[in-house]
C-alpha cells in the first residue's frame, strides 16, 4: 500500500461526480433524444457529442409506468443489447439481466448496478421505488465498462435518482389500483369425464393397472364382474357422484383477480442554495399464486446544497418489504401450488361441509376415492408460511469543491445495506407437520446481511480552448468493501399459538427430539482502484475517449491481484463536414469505434484459497481441507470491440443508433478434472474462451408530428451470436441437461432425439447418433440439435400517439429463437407414478391399436427424456399499454390548488403470442418445471400535482 | 480563511479515507492453509480431520467381491450389484470410492506433514507434536497399504503398484512397483513407531501398538516371515485376546477387549451397518458359505455377527451397534489382536516344519477363545496349517475388509455357492485369470492422469 499514500494525497484534494449533475431531461415522447442527451458515463458526465461508446438512456417515467416492484423487470425490450427475462411471476422478484450475451459458465452474468455513483447489490431491488429514478443508463461497450474495470465486464447499469429544482415546493400524489390474473396460457388437463374414462381405458389396456376410481369401480373391471348386484349398483353410484364433481384446480391455486394498490406522495423544490426531493411510497401487490404477495414501504430524500465553490448532495433511501412466497417453486412436488394446479384430480372435491378434507383427516371425514393431491397442497398452503422481510438502505454523500471554473475535486461516500429475514413455518399439529419431530411443526429463521461501502475521490478538469478544443480529464481513487453474514436457526416443537416467532420453539433434549439446527457464516471482499479518464473533441467533429483503470481485489491471489484495464474510443461527426452541408435533410451522421478490456469476478470471495473448514472426530472439533486452492486463479477478462453509427434525418424525425460488437471473454472458468491423488477431484481453471458477437439497433421516428398530433414508433433489436471458442484441455462437458461444446453456444440442449411412435407397436422411438432408430432411451445417444434456451434475437417495439391531452403508449417485447424443455409435459404425459395424478388431454390421442399414427405412445410403454418435449418458447407480447388523459392547465387554473392532473388506464402483459404449450413462455432456465407464471395486470391510476 | 477551511476539509477527507485500501481480506468460513497450523492444538484439530476422513470402503469392497455375502432378492436397489456380480467397470462409483477416499486422507496427512516440522511449539508440546507426526505417518502408511491391496496389478514385488504420495501436490503420478510402495509403507511405520509414546493407549487413534500391528500386516503381505513373527509377537505380548464372555460386547462397543485401533463413529456419521441392512431391507446377507463353515452352537462369533430373521432371511449383525436409537452405528474395528495370532501362525507355517508347532499353538489359542469346548488340534504338515489359518481368517476377519485381499494375496479363486448368488447366478467362480478378479483404476483418474496405467485386464 505504499503508493496508496500518494493517492490519498491527491484524492483528498478532491470531491464528486455524478450525483449533482442535472438529470437528463425527461425524454419520453420528446424528440431530441439522440443528439444532446446527457450520457452518464460514471465518474463524470458527457453529452452524446463527446461520447464514443454505446449507451442507452431510459427515462424513469417510462419504467415507472409498469406496475412491477423490481425495476429491472421493467427494462425488458427498452434497450438494445439488454436481455431482461423474468424467472417467476412472484411480485418483487428480480429479473435476469444480461448485457450482450452470456460470457462465462456458472460465473457472474449480472451487470454492475450503480445508484448515484454507489455500487449496489444486483438482483435486490424490490425494496427500491422505481418512481424515484430519473433515468437509467445502460452502458455496454468498452468505453464504459473499462471504466469500471474489474466489475464492468458484464456491462453497467447506472441509475440516477430524482433531484429537487429551484422554485416553489411542488407536491405530487400518485395512486393506482388494479388486478392481476394469469396470462391464460395453455393448460390442457383432463376434466372429470375424460379422466374417469382414461382410468377405465388404462385398466383395460394394461390388463388391470389401477390409476383411480375410474377403473376400480368400473363395470369393465374383471375384479368387479362377480359382485353382488347391490354392490354393483353402489359402484355405479360412486362413479356417478364423482362425475358430478369437476374441480378446476388452476382456479383454486391461481387467483384470477389479485389486487394491486400503490400510493405515492412526493415533494420537491428549493432555493438557489438548498434543494430537495422527498418521496414516500406504499405498494401492495398480491401474486397470482395463492398466498404470494408483496407489501413495500419506501422513502427517499435527496438534498442538494451549494455555497460558493462548495456543493454537496446527500441521498438517502430506505425501503422495507414483506414478501410472501409459495413453496417449492420449480419442483414437481405437492408444496408447489403451480404443480398442484396441474396434478389435482378433477373429481377431487376439496371441501366437505366447508372443511378441507386432506390426507390427514380424510378417514375421519368419511374417506375419499381420490388421492387428495390437490387438497393436500391446499392444506400445505394454509399451514405453512414462507415469508421474507427485507430492509434495504442506500445512503451517500457527494461533495464537490470548485478550485477554478475548470477544475474541481469530488468525493462520494456511500453505503448499500440490506437485511433479509427469511421465515418458514409449519403449524404444529397440522398434516404438514407430520414429518416434523413429534408432529409439532417447525420454525426456521434465516437472517442474511449484506453491506457494501464505496468511496470515490478524485479530480476533474474540463476546459474549452479557442472554442474548438474541448478537453475533459479526471483522476479518481475508489475503494469498495463488501461484507455478508448469515445466521440460521431451525427449531421444533412449536408451542401452539406462538408460531411465527422463535419464542415458540421448545428447547431440545435427547428425549423430546426437538434438537434445533443452527448455522451461519461470514464473507467479504475489498477492491481498490485508480481511475483515469480523458475526453477530447475538436470542433465537435472529432472525438477521442481514453480510460484507464488499475484494480486490486481481495478475491484473487496476490500474483494476479493488481490488473490494469483500458479503453480507447474515437468518433467522427461527418455531418459537420462542409461537404455534407448540402444534404440538408441529414441532421447527424456520427461514426464511433471503441476497444477496451474489462473483467468479471468469479463467485466465491475466497475461491482461490486452499482453506480448511470444520469437521469433527471422536467428539472433538476437527479441521479438514475443503478446497484445493489455485495460485494461478485469475479474473475472467473481456475484450470488447464496438463500432457504431448515429444517424438523424428529416429534422430529427428519424433517428437510428446502430452498433456492432465483438465481445471476447478469455480465461473463462472451466472445471479441470484433477488426479485424485491430489486429495481433490476438480478445481476451477481459467481455461475457456467465449465469444458474443452481434448487432444492436435502436430506431425511432415521429411518423406524424405537428402541434396537435404526434404519432411515433420505435424499435430495438438485438441479434447476439454466442459461441464457445475454447474450453481449455477439454472440448465439451455437460452440466445438468446443458451441453457446453466448443463451437456451439452455451446452454445448448443435449438430449436423445425423438423419432415418433412406431405405428405397429405403439412403442416410443428414438434416434441413435448414427441415425438408426431404437426403442431404447439411452442418454449416451444424446445430440445437440435443439438449440439453446438463450434467445439470439430479442428487443421491443414502441408506438404511441399524443392528441390534445390524450396519450397512448404501447410497448411490445419479443424474444426469438429460444427453446425450452417442457418438464410439465413430461410429467403430465407420463405412465409411471405420475399417471395417478391428473394428466394432459394429449393422452386421449395415444396409440391404441396397430396402425395408429400419433405422437403419444401406448400407455404401458415407459419413455424417457427426449427432444419431444423441447418446444420453441419464442414470444411476442404486448408488454404494456397505457391510455392517459392530462387535464388542460386552463381547466385546473380554476381550482387554484391543482397544478396538473393525469388519469390513466393501463395493462401489463395483455397479449402474448407464442407457440409454447404451457402457462407462460418467459423464463430464465432451460427447463419448464411448474414455474410461477408471469401475470397480466390491469391498473387504473391518477397523478395529481399541487 | 478560505484556504484554512479548504485545508481542514482536505485533512478530514484524508483521515476518513486512510482506513480504506486494505485488500488483505481473509476468509472467515474457512482458515487459509498458510496460517492454519500455528500451535499444537491446530495440529491436533488437523490430525482429527485426517481421522474424520477415513472411510470403510475396504470392508464393503471385500464384502462385495469375496464370498462373505449373499445378495438377497429383497435388495432390488441395484446397490453394489455390479461389483457383486464381478462386472465392475472403471466408470462405476463403487470402484472409485477407495481410490478417492484413501488418497484424500493421504493428502490431508501430507498437508500437515509438509508443515509440522516447521511449527514452532513450546518445549512442553514437543512430545505431543511428535506423537501427532507419528500418527500421521502411520495413517499415511495404512492408506497406501489399503490402496495397494485394492488397485495393484497384483502383489508381486515387481508388479505395478500404485502412485505413492509423500507430499501434498496436484500432479499426475504414475504407479510405482509394489516393492517400492512397501518400502514407503515400512519407512513411514518405522518412523512413526518411536514418535508415539508407548503409554498412549487411546484406541480410537493410532497407538504405538497399532503401528506394530501394521508392521506385522505389511511383513505378512511381503512374506517377510521373520519380521511378521517379531511384530506380531510384540502385539500379542502386549494385549490379550477377548474372552468368550467379552466377545459379544466388543461389537456393541461396550468392551474394548483386543481392539488395537478402531474408528469412532457418532450420530450423524455414516453408518457402516446400512451397507448390510437398510431399515427392514436386507441389502447384503451373510453368505451361507460362511455360516455353513461355522458351528452355530459353539462358535461365539456366530451369534455375535449373524441374526436369523426367520423364513431363511439372515442379517449381518456385526455393525448394528449397541445404541437402540442409532441402529447400524458402530465403531469400525481396523486392527484386532486376533489377526496377529493368525499372522504369526501363517508366518510360522511358512517357515516349514520348524514352525509347525508354534503356528499350531497360535491357531489353537485363538480358537480356544472363540469356540466353546474347543480341544486343541494338530496338523500333519505346514501346508495343512497354512490352509487352516486361511480358513480361520475367513471366519475371524469376516466383514473386516480382508477376505478379498487374502484370496488375491494367495492368488486363489473366489468361489461362492449357489445359495449365495440367487440374484447373480453367474457369479460363482472368479479366478486370477478373470477380469472381474481385479479392481480397475477409476475412469475419472485415468482421464485426469494419463501417467497412471490401467490394470492390464481393463485395458
Amino acid at each position: 500500500m505504499k503508493h496508496a499514500l500518494i493517492l490519498w494525497l491527491s484524492a483528498s484534494i478532491s470531491i464528486p461526480a455524478t450525483a449533482q449533475q442535472t438529470a437528463p431531461a425527461d425524454t419520453a415522447g420528446t424528440t431530441a433524444r439522440l443528439l444532446d442527451e446527457v450520457v452518464i458515463t460514471g465518474y463524470n458526465t458527457a453529452t452524446r457529442k463527446q461520447y464514443t461508446g454505446a449507451a442507452t438512456i431510459i427515462s424513469g417515467n417510462q419504467l415507472n409506468r409498469m406496475p412491477m416492484a423490481s425495476f429491472d423487470q421493467t427494462l425488458q425490450g427498452l434497450a438494445p443489447g439488454l436481455l431482461v427475462t423474468s424467472s417467476t411471476g412472484q411480485p418483487g422478484a428480480p429479473a435476469k439481466v444480461l448485457i450482450r450475451g452470456q460470457a462465462n459458465i456458472g460465473g457472474v452474468t449480472a451487470p454492475l448496478y450503480v445508484v448515484d455513483g454507489i455500487a449496489v447489490e444486483s438482483g435486490v431491488f424490490m425494496s427500491m421505488n422505481p418512481a424515484d429514478f430519473a433515468s437509467v443508463s445502460v452502458l455496454r461497450d468498452a468505453n464504459a465498462t473499462a471504466l469500471y474495470g474489474a466489475r464492468g465486464a458484464n456491462g453497467v447499469i447506472l441509475i440516477t435518482t430524482k433531484r429537487g429544482k429551484t422554485g416553489p415546493v411542488r407536491l405530487s400524489f400518485n395512486t393506482r389500483h388494479g388486478v392481476s390474473m394469469p396470462t391464460r396460457g395453455r393448460f390442457d388437463m383432463m376434466n372429470t369425464t375424460e379422466r374417469l374414462q382414461f382410468e377405465e381405458e388404462v385398466g383395460l389396456e394394461t390388463g388391470g393397472r389401477t390409476l383411480g376410481p375410474g377403473w376400480r369401480f368400473s363395470p369393465e373391471n374383471p375384479a368387479n364382474a362377480n359382485l353382488a348386484p347391490e354392490v354393483k349398483e353402489r359402484y355405479a353410484a360412486i362413479l356417478d357422484s364423482l362425475r358430478g364433481i369437476n374441480t378446476n384446480w388452476r382456479d383454486k391455486f391461481l387467483r384470477s383477480s389479485a389486487p394491486f394498490h400503490e400510493y405515492e406522495l412526493n415533494a420537491s423544490g428549493g432555493t438557489e442554495n438548498v434543494r430537495f426531493y422527498s418521496s414516500g411510497n406504499y405498494l401492495k401487490q398480491a401474486g397470482i399464486a395463492l398466498r404470494s404477495g408483496l407489501e413495500r414501504y419506501s422513502f427517499r430524500t435527496n438534498l442538494d446544497f451549494n455555497a460558493k465553490n462548495f456543493s454537496a448532495a446527500i441521498n438517502t433511501a430506505i425501503g422495507y418489504s414483506n414478501n410472501d412466497y409459495i413453496e417449492s417453486e420449480n419442483l414437481t412436488n405437492v408444496g408447489n401450488p403451480v404443480a398442484a394446479a396441474f396434478y389435482g384430480l378433477p373429481y377431487e372435491e376439496p371441501y366437505v361441509n366447508g372443511q378441507l378434507m386432506h390426507s390427514g383427516n380424510k378417514n375421519k371425514l368419511g374417506g375419499a376415492y381420490d388421492t387428495r393431491e390437490g387438497s393436500d397442497a391446499l392444506e400445505r398452503m394454509e399451514n405453512t408460511s414462507y415469508r421474507v422481510n427485507q430492509l434495504k438502505g442506500l445512503i451517500n454523500t457527494a461533495m464537490r469543491y470548485n478550485f477554478t471554473s475548470s477544475l474541481y475535486a469530488s468525493a462520494n461516500f456511500g453505503m448499500d445495506y440490506r437485511e433479509n429475514v427469511d421465515t418458514r413455518t409449519v403449524k404444529p399439529g397440522s398434516y404438514s407437520a407430520a414429518t416434523t419431530p413429534g408432529g409439532q411443526g417447525l420454525h426456521r429463521e434465516e437472517m442474511t446481511r449484506y453491506y457494501q461501502f464505496t468511496a470515490t475521490t478524485g479530480l476533474n478538469y474540463s476546459r474549452h480552448f479557442n472554442e474548438l478544443h474541448h478537453f475533459t480529464a479526471g483522476a479518481f481513487y475508489e475503494f469498495n468493501r463488501m461484507k455478508t453474514s448469515s445466521m440460521r436457526i431451525t427449531g421444533y416443537g412449536i408451542t401452539p399459538g406462538l408460531s411465527g416467532t422463535l419464542s415458540g420453539i421448545t428447547q431440545g433434549t435427547a428425549l423430546n427430539g426437538f434438537i434445533p439446527q443452527i448455522g451461519g457464516g461470514k464473507s467479504g471482499l475489498a477492491m481498490a482502484s485508480w481511475i483515469g479518464l480523458a475526453r477530447y473533441s475538436y470542433a465537435d467533429k472529432y472525438m477521442l475517449n481514453v480510460t484507464y483503470r488499475r484494480d486490486g481485489s481481495s478475491t484473487v491471489p496476490e500474483q494476479n491481484r493488481w490488473k490494469s484495464f483500458y479503453s480507447v474510443g474515437a468518433g467522427y461527426d461527418m455531418s459537420r463536414e462542409s461537404f455534407m452541408q448540402p444534404l440538408s435533410w441529414l441532421n447527424t451522421l456520427r461514426l464511433r469505434a471503441t476497444y477496451g478490456t474489462a473483467a468479471s469476478p468469479f463467485p466465491g470471495n475466497f475461491a482461490y484459497t486452499a482453506g480448511y473448514g470444520a469437521a469433527r472426530y471422536d467428539g472433538s472439533p476437527a479441521i479438514v481441507p475443503v478446497s484445493p486452492g489455485n495460485d494461478t486463479y485469475d479474473w475472467e477478462y473481456t475484450k470488447i470491440l464496438n463500432t457504431g453509427i448515429d444517424l438523424a434525418m428529416f429534422d430529427n424525425r428519424l433517428r437510428l443508433v446502430a452498433d456492432w460488437y465483438n465481445r471476447l471473454t478469455e480465461g473463462v472458468f472451466v472445471e479441470e478434472q484433477l488426479s485424485q491423488t491430489s486429495g481433490f477431484s476438480s478445481r476451477l481453471n481459467n481455461a475457456g474462451t467465449i465469444r458474443n458477437r452481434g448487432i444492436e439497433i435502436d430506431l425511432s421516428g415521429d411518423i406524424v408530428r405537428n402541434s396537435a398530433f404526434t404519432l411515433y414508433a420505435g424499435l430495438t433489436l438485438t441479434y447476439n451470436k454466442n459461441k464457445i471458442i475454447s474450453l481449455g484441455k477439454t472440448t465439451e462437458f455437460t452440466q445438468g441437461t446443458n451441453l457446453f461444446r466448443t463451437g456451439l453456444p452455451v446452454n445448448t440442449h443435449y438430449v436423445v432425439k425423438w423419432a415418433g411412435v412406431d405405428p405397429e407397436t405403439g412403442k416410443p422411438q428414438y434416434y441413435n447418433q448414427d441415425g438408426s432408430i431404437t426403442n431404447v432411451n439411452n442418454p449416451a445417444q444424446s445430440v445437440a440439435e435443439f438449440g439453446t434456451s438463450d434467445p439470439s434475437c430479442f428487443g421491443g417495439f414502441t408506438t404511441g400517439a399524443r392528441w390534445k391531452g390524450f396519450s397512448l403508449d404501447m410497448l411490445f417485447s419479443y424474444m426469438q429463437d429460444l427453446y425450452r424443455y417442457s418438464s410439465e409435459e413430461f410429467y403430465t404425459l407420463n405412465s409411471n407414478g405420475n399417471a395417478a395424478s391428473n394428466q394432459s388431454r394429449k393422452w386421449l390421442t395415444r396409440w391404441r391399436k396397430r396402425g395408429d399414427i400419433t405422437n403419444q405412445p401406448k400407455f404401458s410403454e415407459p419413455f424417457g427424456f427426449s427432444s419431444r418435449e423441447i418446444q420453441n418458447a419464442s414470444f411476442v407480447r404486448l408488454r404494456n399499454i397505457q391510455l392517459a388523459y392530462t387535464f388542460p392547465a386552463k381547466l385546473l387554473k380554476g381550482t387554484r390548488i391543482l397544478q396538473g392532473a393525469t388519469v390513466y388506464l393501463q395493462g401489463q402483459n395483455l397479449l402474448t403470442f407464442t407457440g409454447w404449450n404451457g402457462l407462460d413462455p418467459e423464463d430464465t432456465n432451460n427447463t419448464a418445471l411448474f414455474e410461477y407464471p408471469a401475470a397480466r395486470t390491469i391498473t387504473a391510476g391518477a397523478s395529481i400535482q399541487f | 480563511m478560505r484556504s484554512l477551511s479548504k485545508y481542514c476539509a482536505l485533512l478530514l477527507c484524508w483521515t476518513a479515507s486512510s482506513c480504506l485500501g486494505d485488500l488483505d481480506v481473509k476468509p472467515t468460513e474457512n482458515v487459509d492453509q498458510s496460517v492454519v497450523f500455528q500451535t499444537v492444538d491446530d495440529l491436533n484439530a488437523g490430525v482429527l480431520g485426517v481421522y474424520a476422513g477415513l472411510g470403510t470402503t475396504s470392508i464393503t469392497i471385500s464384502s462385495l467381491m469375496a464370498d462373505e455375502n449373499m445378495l438377497p432378492v429383497e435388495n432390488n436397489t441395484n446397490k453394489g450389484v455390479q461389483v457383486f456380480s464381478w462386472k465392475q467397470e472403471p466408470v462405476i462409483a463403487d470402484i472409485g470410492q477407495a481410490w478417492q477416499n484413501f488418497y484424500m486422507v493421504i493428502d490431508r496427512a501430507n498437508r500437515i506433514l509438509d508443515k509440522i516440522d516447521g511449527v514452532a511449539v513450546p518445549q512442553q508440546d514437543e512430545a505431543k507434536r511428535d506423537q501427532l507426526k507419528g500418527e500421521l505417518l502411520a495413517i499415511r502408511a495404512y492408506c497406501h497399504f489399503e490402496l495397494l491391496r485394492h488397485y495393484a496389478v497384483d502383489y508381486d514385488p515387481t508388479s505395478p503398484g500404485i502412485p505413492v504420495m509423500t507430499s501434498s501436490a496436484i500432479g499426475k503420478p504414475a504407479r510405482v512397483p509394489v516393492s517400492k510402495v512397501f518400502e514407503q509403507i515400512d519407512a513411514d511405520l518405522a518412523a512413526a513407531r518411536p514418535l508415539i509414546p508407548a503409554g498412549y493407549t487411546v484406541n480410537t487413534h493410532v497407538t504405538a501398538l497399532a503401528v506394530i500391528a501394521m508392521q506385522a500386516r505389511s511383513a505378512l503381505w511381503q512374506e517377510h516371515w521373520e519380521q511378521a513373527i517379531t511384530h506380531a509377537s510384540t502385539v500379542i505380548n502386549a494385549m490379550p485376546l477377548a474372552t468368550p464372555a467379552q466377545f459379544a460386547d466388543v461389537w456393541l462397543d461396550k468392551s474394548n477387549a483386543e481392539v488395537i485401533w478402531k474408528l469412532r463413529r457418532e450420530a450423524q456419521d455414516a453408518k457402516l451397518g446400512d451397507f448390510y441392512r437398510e431399515g427392514t431391507r436386507i441389502m447384503y446377507a451373510p453368505a451361507f458359505k460362511l455360516m455353513n463353515s461355522m458351528n452355530a452352537a459353539t462358535d461365539v462369533r456366530f451369534n455375535a455377527w449373524f441374526k436369523d430373521l426367520g423364513a431363511g432371511r439372515w442379517a449381518v449383525n456385526k455393525y448394528v451397534g449397541g445404541q437402540p436409537a442409532l441402529v447400524n452405528l458402530a465403531d469400525v474395528k481396523l486392527l484386532r489382536v486376533s489377526e496377529m495370532y493368525l499372522v504369526r501362525a501363517e508366518a510360522y507355517a511358512a517357515t516349514g516344519t520348524v514352525g509347525l508347532a508354534s503356528g499350531t499353538a497360535d491357531l489353537n489359542a485363538l480358537r480356544a477363545q472363540r469356540l466353546n469346548g474347543y480341544t486343541a488340534v494338530t496338523f500333519a504338515s505346514p501346508q495343512a496349517l497354512a490352509d487352516a489359518v486361511l480358513e480361520e481368517r475367513y471366519k475371524e476377519l469376516a466383514f473386516e475388509g480382508h477376505r478379498y485381499f487374502d484370496l488375491r494375496r494367495k492368488k486363489a479363486p473366489i468361489s461362492r455357492i449357489p445359495e449365495d448368488v440367487v440374484q447373480a447366478p453367474a457369479a460363482l467362480l472368479n479366478t486370477p485369470a478373470d477380469r472381474g478378479y481385479y479392481m480397475p483404476i477409476p475412469l475419472r483418474e485415468t482421464q485426469a492422469n494419463e501417467n497412471v496405467s490401467q490394470h492390464p485386464k481393463y485395458q
